[in-house]
């Protein structure tokens, strides 16, 4: 029987369907980035809107039975988690299906460890909300340990607000990563406190330099420092865990320079690494699924007892696969 | 030449310097970052790492002497002992504990004597801590810097703290206490940094 996943924690309403560890659909609609950045309420009232649409578009898509329902528990914009809750709510009492509350950085991270078939990875997540740097231990309990992780804010919500500030169209890091190209670098604040790190002395100092220099020199040089210094943590955790495997996870993984920045590094210390597909690594709901599969081997959760957490941590989550 | 530890940042190679035993700790070029970056950081942290060993010789922290800096490379003596990182590891399989106490009122004391002259470790977790001949040397200055931030000397705390069982934790508070003369507000700021919700519910080290 198939699982059901429903992610709303940001931008995306995505819907997934998923048999066996095999996804059968993965439908998504995405609010249109305005100048503005995500407005909470707007956000929301735009999933409430499509969500209809895209939950029937991936179950058609399947056309297979399905017994359960996973959703995003959080981390992620209370507001836009509400609706995907409420939808799988819904869809859990009106079909008498199990339900789920899945973490989303634990589907991200999921989805790229069962593509690569890798068994103990290293993980780099990078998204607009985080950016930490995990792996798998099992004292005190099985968890995914955060080795390090951001000070501040996420890296791709650092490029957003860079973009909004540059006046980029999208205002997002792809644009960033356009502007960047043909540029020179100019030395910018580069913050790492061994596995951890700090984004918002690079942004101001980035902002700042708006009109004053080439919008391509600032761009390469923000891009090119913040992802120097997920690198190095990265390579500093690899060194230290001896991890075989590494695998990049979030919205921002699609980056292909910090892709290939982090192939070198894969390279230099023979380290398994194969980005998966950007469809996968862009929030989706075949993620939300997986795990919530995955679930199914454990208890079973009534829907009064299933809610949202803004903060949800994952490494407060106990593995059990 | 022997590579004995390779870091993130640096390669570690046994050297012998006039018949004396050193090491090399070289940092090496980064083929994944943009080289003018790469060159900036390599030669202004093999700097900032021998200024800041100059700065606490003689001020009665154990610590490798500096024997001769090139651009890219720091040499230094070489320690032979175990990282207390290791002693820690080992005793989970064998709890001997008190081995392992003896040495945490005196790891205090030397981040004590650090931050009182305003030098923060940067990574001062026990990876970076070698017991040698009954001694703590404190090791790698390479995230190190001057500054008289309360939030910074917090945050060297806060990395033994995640490393650390409660009991090792205290006694090493101990010893910090004897010689940083405000760790009472450096404390506080601690409990401050670990409300900070993000972090609240993160796990501790399991890696050090």
């Amino acid at each position: 029987m198939a699982v059901l996943g429903i992610e709303s924690s940001a931008h995306t309403f995505g819907v997934g369907v998923v048999e066996n560890g095999k996804i059968l659909s993965n439908k998504k609609i995405m609010f249109p980035i305005s100048d503005k950045g995500l407005i909470p309420s707007k956000v929301a009232d735009f999933h409430a809107i499509n969500a209809n649409k895209v939950i029937k578009e991936a179950i058609e898509e399947a056309s297979v039975d399905i017994d359960s329902v996973g959703y995003t528990k959080g981390p992620g914009i209370g507001s836009c988690l509400n609706v995907g809750q409420l939808a799988a709510k819904t869809i859990s009492s009106k079909y008498n299906l199990d339900i789920f509350p899945v973490n989303h950085a634990l589907a991200h991270i999921e989805i790229a460890r069962r593509i690569n078939k890798f068994s103990d990875p290293l993980v780099l997540y990078v998204s607009g909300g985080n950016s930490q740097i995990l792996s798998m231990v099992e004292k005190p309990f099985k968890h995914y340990h955060v080795f390090g992780e951001t000070f501040d804010i996420g890296v791709g919500n650092m490029l957003d607000i860079f973009a909004r500030a540059a006046k980029l169209n999208p205002a997002w890091g792809s644009s960033v990563a356009k502007a960047a190209i043909g540029g020179a670098y100019i030395n910018m604040p580069y913050t790492v406190k061994g596995m951890d790190f700090t984004f918002t002395g690079l942004l101001t100092n980035a902002i700042t330099l708006i009109g004053s220099e080439p919008m391509k020199n600032i761009a390469y040089s923000l891009q090119e420092t913040a992802f120097a210094m997920l690198c190095e943590a990265t390579e500093r955790a690899l060194m230290l865990t001896k991890k075989r495997e590494l695998i990049i996870c979030g919205g921002a993984a699609q980056s292909s320079r910090l892709k290939e920045m982090l192939i070198a590094i894969s390279k230099e210390h023979s380290i398994k690494f194969r980005p998966i597909p950007d469809e996968y690594n862009a929030d989706n709901g075949a993620m939300v699924a997986l795990v919530a599969e995955e679930m199914k081997n454990g208890r079973r959760y009534s829907i009064e007892e299933c809610g949202i957490n803004q903060r949800y941590r994952v490494d407060s989550i106990k593995i059990t696969w | 030449m022997k590579v004995v530890n390779e870091g993130a940042e640096a390669k570690i190679y046994r050297e012998k310097l006039l018949d004396a035993n050193a090491i090399a700790k070289t940092r090496e070029r980064k083929r994944y970052r943009n080289e003018k970056l790469d060159l900036y950081l390599r030669e202004h942290r093999t700097k900032n790492e021998a200024k800041i060993m100059l700065y606490l010789e003689g001020k009665g922290i154990p610590l490798p002497k500096l024997l001769l800096v090139g651009k890219y490379t720091i040499f230094m003596d070489y320690i032979k002992g175990i990282r207390l990182s290791n002693m820690l590891k080992e005793m989970e399989n064998r709890p001997n504990q008190e081995n392992v106490e003896k040495y945490m009122e005196e790891t205090g004391r030397y981040l004590g004597i650090m931050h009182n002259c305003n030098a923060i470790h940067g990574d001062f977790t026990p990876a970076n801590l070698i017991i040698s001949l009954g001694k703590v040397y404190v090791i790698d200055f390479g995230l190190s810097f001057i500054s008289n931030s309360i939030e910074d000397k917090a945050i060297d705390l806060l990395l033994m703290k995640r490393a650390l069982s409660k009991k090792l934790y205290l006694l090493f508070i101990d010893g910090y206490k004897k010689t940083e003369n405000e760790s009472g507000i450096i404390i506080e700021k601690l409990k401050e940094i670990e409300m900070r919700g993000r972090y609240q519910t993160r796990t501790l080290s399991a890696a050090n």
